[in-house]
């Protein structure tokens, strides 16, 4: 494994990271259903085995630093690399090249510390949490697992269900916790140990807007007002503009842009933003879209959640007379239109404008 | 917030901190053993079925159709009862690393403890150590039902040098079952009953060691390979010792007790070595852990 001689500054950066890479083989194996029964994971690992390796660079050479007292934002769609990033950071993976540091720790070299340094809290992790524990059982179960004494430890927990509103439910077992609730699980073991340094793998994914709420405002009073210091992966623009005073943007395992919000915004430069809003807007119309005058990118977002409406963002060079040849074009392909209206960027026009593609996608 | 010297004074707490997650796996084992309670009172009410199924075919042997169990000095009934509590003890060695690595996994357990310092080490040392605990449970329940049930008389001489026997036959067996358990990640072996090793020489022990009955009632060449097995030589051994009639030194134990101290040494460095391969593999390709 190829490591480079970077030094860590521990007093400036929470986190560094040097050319990381981290790649997986990709085989496939014997298609399941084919009636092997217990013989199937033979016969899969010598197919796979006599495959050609194919290597694919789940994080490619990523270089960032996290100052001390600052949450970076991660930004990307799925499949970018974010949480294998994470996972490597929190020894959870080896990484392949490069070096990186967390709290002045090599991951590498010294995985031990690097592990009482950070708290990675993932989505659906809640699903580590042991089912045969009670809730408060839980807890002590992880103070046990970072040396925290017992009386201190029954302390914090008090202080932590009652803070997250958990305290009616401490004898309760996590399959009988809604999924806001598990997520809160987690975020106590965070408030509990408090490391200095927090990687939060889209905490607030799955969570109703209320429960989305309160996370953010658990991350904002007690990681960020308490000087921690991490790293914050999502989808969601709004949560990464909220939060973070830095994000970077990651595509295909690469950091594409890194910046504050307003620096990357800059860099959307001299384009204007158009935003359709259609029932449904079929790919050959967006085709049609991209060839007009002035139009440099279209792309789609398909109906939310919610299954309403599909969001085109339309990046224009001149806006002259573009939302009349759009509004004309769609209305001759039968499109009915809510809406046209120009927008100021935002970070995921800044994703648009460095990949062609949205977040979201 | 933790300071670099609050970091370096955890990771001081070393073995210590080591232990308490041993023992916290160890109860958490028990309360997830406990949970379902249906299940639980299923499980304990086999263990007694089991054991008083091999008493009442003790009794269907006439003590004279069976000459080379009456070389034993024992009835059928106790020579077969000692053959499954000792092949039961053996038997978790062989499979119980596979199988803390394969609960670690799919219970997730390895996405909690992956993050501490010797949390994986810890989880496999408290599952491994459970599951002899559960063994012991159905060794204990063999003896109650032997004694409550059949009437037996428990009459252990040589208490001490049983012990031995069992402890030699657990080393003899350490390194296959590493070696199994690393085919979790060598091998892809991430499924129930997929420990090609447990395979092998699991099957080959019901037939060939010993536990239902003498390995003299085998074709020569079956007794042949049949020694080659850790378990023939550790379970005629405990035979002989439990009713006395052998001390540590008597020339048939002497030999058994060599085998199996060789065969450890043999296969143990080769199972620590796959094991440590396996879990270097796993890390590489984060196939330790399943959502975070």
């Amino acid at each position: 494994m190829a490591v480079n001689a970077a030094t860590p500054d521990p007093e400036r950066f929470a986190v560094e990271v040097y050319g990381v890479r981290k790649r997986f083989i990709s085989r496939e194996g014997l298609p399941l259903g084919w009636g092997f029964g217990d013989a199937h994971w033979i016969i899969s690992s010598l197919i796979k085995y006599r495959q050609e390796r194919q290597w694919k660079n789940a994080v490619d050479g990523v270089d960032l630093t996290v100052r001390r007292g600052e949450l970076l934002g991660l930004l990307g769609p799925n499949g970018a690399g974010k949480t294998t990033f994470l996972r490597c950071l929190a020894t959870l993976l080896r990484l392949d090249e490069g070096s990186a540091f967390v709290n002045g720790y090599d991951v590498v070299r010294q995985p031990d510390e690097v592990k009482l340094s950070m708290n990675l809290i993932g989505s659906g992790q809640w699903s580590a949490f042991d089912w045969g524990l009670t809730v408060r059982q839980n807890l002590h179960f992880f103070g046990t697992l970072y040396g925290i004494a017992k009386a201190e430890r029954n302390r914090r927990i008090d202080e932590t269900l009652e803070w997250l509103g958990l305290t009616g439910r401490a004898k309760d077992k996590p399959p009988t916790l809604s999924a806001g609730e598990r997520q809160k699980m987690l975020l106590a073991k965070a408030f509990m140990v408090r490391t200095p340094v927090f990687f939060l793998d889209e905490p607030t994914v799955g969570l109703d807007p209320d429960g989305a709420h309160q996370v953010r405002e658990f991350i904002t009073r007690e990681l960020i007002g308490s000087g921690t210091s991490g790293i914050l992966t999502t989808h969601r623009m709004d949560e990464a503009e909220d939060l973070c005073a830095r994000v970077a943007i990651m595509d295909h395992g690469r950091v594409v842009a890194i910046g504050t919000p307003l620096e990357l915004k800059k860099t959307v430069g001299e384009r204007s933003i158009l935003e359709i809003r259609a029932r449904r807007v079929p790919r050959d119309a967006l085709q049609t879209l991209r060839t007009l005058p002035g139009i440099r990118t279209a792309v789609v977002a398909p109906a939310g959640e919610e299954g309403l409406e599909e969001s085109v963002r339309l990046h224009c060079e001149d806006l002259n007379g573009t939302a009349g040849r759009v509004a004309d074009s769609l209305a001759s392909a039968g499109i009915a239109v809510s809406s046209i209206e120009t927008t100021q960027p935002t970070l995921e026009d800044v994703f648009i404008a460095l990949t062609n593609k949205r977040i979201a996608q | 917030m933790m300071s670099t010297t609050a970091v370096t004074d955890l990771k001081r707490q070393g073995f210590r901190q080591w232990l308490s997650l041993v023992y916290f796996t160890l109860k958490n084992a028990y309360f997830g053993w406990t949970f379902f309670l249906p299940s639980f009172v299923l499980i304990m009410a086999q263990m007694f079925t089991a054991a008083a199924i091999y008493y009442l075919m003790g009794r269907l042997v006439d003590p004279g159709a069976a000459s080379d169990v009456a070389s034993y000095h024992m009835g059928y009934g106790t020579y077969i009862v000692t053959g499954v509590m000792f092949n039961l003890i053996l038997s978790t060695t062989l499979s119980a690393y596979h199988q803390a690595w394969l609960s670690g996994y799919w219970a997730t357990q390895f996405d909690t403890y992956l993050q501490h310092p010797g949390g994986v080490t810890a989880y496999l040392a408290g599952s491994v150590l459970f599951d002899y605990l559960i063994s012991l449970i159905s060794t204990v329940i063999y003896v109650i039902v032997g004694i409550g049930l059949f009437g037996i008389t428990i009459d252990v001489p040589n208490l001490p040098v049983v012990l031995v026997i069992l402890v030699l036959g657990i080393f003899s067996l350490t390194g296959l079952g590493l070696l199994g358990a690393s085919t979790f990640s060598l091998l892809n072996a991430k499924q129930q009953g997929q420990n090609p090793v447990d395979w092998l020489v699991g099957f080959g022990v019901a037939l060939l060691a010993g536990v239902y009955f003498p390995p003299a009632v085998l074709p020569n060449w079956l007794q042949h390979v049949g020694r080659w097995l850790p378990q023939t030589h550790a379970i005629r051994a405990a035979r002989l010792a439990l009713n006395g009639q052998s001390g540590l030194t008597a020339h048939g134990m002497r030999d058994d007790l060599l085998y199996l101290v060789v065969f450890g040494a043999v296969t143990l460095p080769i199972g620590m070595l796959a094991f440590a391969a396996g879990l270097r593999r796993a890390q590489r390709q984060g196939t330790l852990t399943r959502w975070s």
